[in-house]
């Protein structure tokens, strides 16, 4: 069946100069966050690593706007920020540690890094007993527990779940791996699955609550074997290393692989969970033109996160589990689906409720990845240099 | 008083019972939308039961034994309690899935088959639950049974017992009406989610005592 035409006024590719307009305040703002406050023009690694990043990403934006698409340009720069930091991490780990794996010694001095998927644990005792059940750093110090809380906070209010689409260091992982195929393998998963992160959310608050132990972090989470995990001591560290190894293959690299999703995310992450609540009072959200679709349901074989069914085509609403990643959109033929300003009405001014999401959404990861880009420019420089891997 | 005693330890050391029968308890008040109070009912009157059958054992193996042979060297109980309530739990789970997760998403597959052969009821399943968790040998169980040796009668024994449950149940008290509030196809999927897991991770708790066990016994 031919592909309809696009309907009139429904603009896929902006102008030009109308694009590098918008793009011009964005190239300000990062020009400005990028440097993190510091002199980056003291030397001309710095300087290099700095123009680089800006370049990338002042660049990414101005394509979003010129040509329309989301999901394809914000991927480049969310695949590279969940790689770099993963390399700049273990680099930098091996640096403070010697190794990646991390002893009880570490623990006890509470020297352990804090990530974002820590917070589904630590709310609830936080409340009971205002103490903070992980053994990092509450301010100073490498990733510690206060930057990482007040930035995650301020993205589930600015984007919702679309944290985990624009803001998450690891969610580019399996958005890569479920790239690189051209065709699923397996086609129809089971749509229940996509409740999988709500379950383990359940599970692993009220366990860490209960034991008062991060019990995501000490035995399932994936993301510890491309991050650090506790040094194989004993039987208990060598089946945890074991899990978290075949964790990372089975969510992270084959199922994606397999289904052209992002199965970690969608099936399995408790924070992403905790994300699709804040869904609920987010300021943008994906709706639908139920007038214009033609239910082709392109956008639901799209969804990484199978937050679209033909429910939500009805209702004209994504999925509480939307990430806000842009994807439906791309593919739609019709321009029926669109990011929405809450208090607006639908898909009335498609471009402008669009590029106020984008400034919101892109900033954010822009600035939230741009330390680690630049430091992992640097070291890339320093290893070309012969000056080998140093943070 | 020995009730208010056992009361205020069961409160204190709830968080314990959160944690190992929350997850078993989950799938329970998720799964079903209606027959949830019955169901809750028989969990918590099989739990009482099987406090009743441990405190009298306890109490008659701390008459016979003495305290320490009483709670034994071996873990291994607690580990079988914890596989049999794992593989129970994800039993029932793919015994509800297609009821659960409707006719989209396919007929039960080959595992479902083989852990449903014989159909599980929900109410059998909440009172297998409750039982077992009562079994569960827990830190929670095992610091009532400190309380529970040291009584002089098994009225004693039974009433520090009535006291120790309710203080537990109290901390349970937040999931019941959390569970209770919920309802519609999302939740009973979650839910459903939750016995897997739950199921899979008893397993895996169970199993992991088991071969730590044969470990220690081998060294």
């Amino acid at each position: 069946m031919p592909a309809p035409d696009p309907i009139p006024g429904i603009r896929t590719k902006d102008r030009p100069l109308r694009s590098l307009l918008l793009t011009l305040p964005l190239g300000l703002i990062l020009a400005l966050l990028l440097s993190g406050g510091a002199n980056v023009f003291s030397d001309p690694a710095r300087r290099f690593a700095y123009a680089s990043v800006w370049v990338l990403d002042v660049s990414l934006f101005f394509l979003m706007l010129y040509k329309g698409r989301t999901d394809r340009y914000r991927a480049v720069l969310f695949i590279l920020f969940a790689a770099a930091l993963s390399f700049t991490f273990i680099v930098h780990m091996s640096e403070m540690r010697g190794r990646m794996g991390f002893t009880n010694s570490d623990i006890l001095q509470c020297k352990i890094p804090f990530c974002h998927i820590v917070t589904t644990m630590i709310l609830i005792p936080m409340a009971l007993s205002r103490s903070i059940i992980f053994p990092g750093s509450i301010e100073g110090g490498f990733a510690n527990i206060s930057s990482m809380l007040v930035i995650v906070g301020g993205g589930l209010l600015l984007l919702g779940r679309g944290f985990c689409s624009w803001g998450c260091f690891y969610g580019g992982w399996d958005d890569g791996f479920s790239r690189l195929r051209k065709r699923a393998v397996w086609k129809k998963p089971p749509g229940y699955l996509r409740w999988g992160g709500f379950a383990v959310l359940l599970l692993v608050a009220l366990s860490s609550a209960a034991t008062l132990v991060p019990t995501y972090c000490d035995w399932v989470c994936p993301f510890k074997a491309v991050t650090e995990y506790q040094a194989v001591t004993d039987f208990g560290s060598l089946a945890r290393f074991l899990i978290f190894i075949s964790l990372f293959l089975g969510l992270v690299v084959v199922l994606p692989l397999l289904t052209k999703k992002r199965t970690q995310c969608a099936w399995f992450c408790p924070m992403g969970a905790l994300c699709s609540l804040s869904n609920a009072v987010s300021l943008h959200d994906i709706r639908i033109d139920t007038e214009r679709c033609l239910s082709c349901g392109k956008c639901i074989k799209a969804c990484p996160v199978g937050a679209l069914d033909a429910e939500s085509l009805k209702s004209g609403k994504a999925g509480i589990n939307c990430t806000k990643c842009g994807k439906c959109a791309d593919v739609c033929p019709r321009g029926a689906i669109g990011y929405h300003l809450r208090f607006s009405a639908v898909l009335k001014h498609p471009t402008t409720q669009r590029t106020l999401f984008l400034y919101a959404a892109f900033t954010f990861l822009a600035v939230f990845s741009g330390g680690t880009l630049q430091q992992m420019v640097l070291m890339l420089l320093s290893l070309a240099t012969g000056g080998g891997l140093s943070s | 008083m020995p009730v208010v005693n056992t009361y205020l330890l069961g409160l204190s050391v709830g968080g314990g019972c959160l944690a190992q029968c929350g997850p078993a308890l989950l799938p329970i008040l998720l799964c079903e939308d209606r027959r949830r109070w019955k169901l809750a009912a028989a969990f918590l009157t099989s739990r009482l039961f099987g406090y009743s059958a441990v405190a009298l054992l306890l109490f008659l193996l701390g008459r016979a034994t003495g305290l320490a042979e009483a709670f034994g060297r071996s873990s291994l109980p607690a580990g079988l309690v914890l596989l049999l309530l794992g593989a129970s739990l994800v039993r029932h789970s793919l015994n509800v899935k297609k009821r659960v997760c409707g006719k989209a998403d396919g007929p039960a597959p080959g595992a479902a088959k083989a852990f449903g052969r014989f159909r599980d009821d929900a109410l059998l399943f909440a009172c297998r639950a409750g039982f077992l968790t009562a079994l569960g040998f827990c830190a929670p169980m095992l610091a009532f049974a400190t309380e529970a040796l040291t009584r002089n009668s098994p009225v004693q024994a039974l009433l520090s017992l009535a006291g120790f449950f309710l203080g537990t149940t109290t901390v349970l008290l937040p999931l019941f009406i959390g569970g209770f509030a919920c309802k519609g196809s999302a939740v009973r999927q979650i839910g459903f989610l939750c016995g897997l897991l739950a199921g899979a991770l008893y397993l895996f708790q169970g199993s992991f005592i088991m071969i730590t066990e044969v470990f220690h016994a081998c060294s």
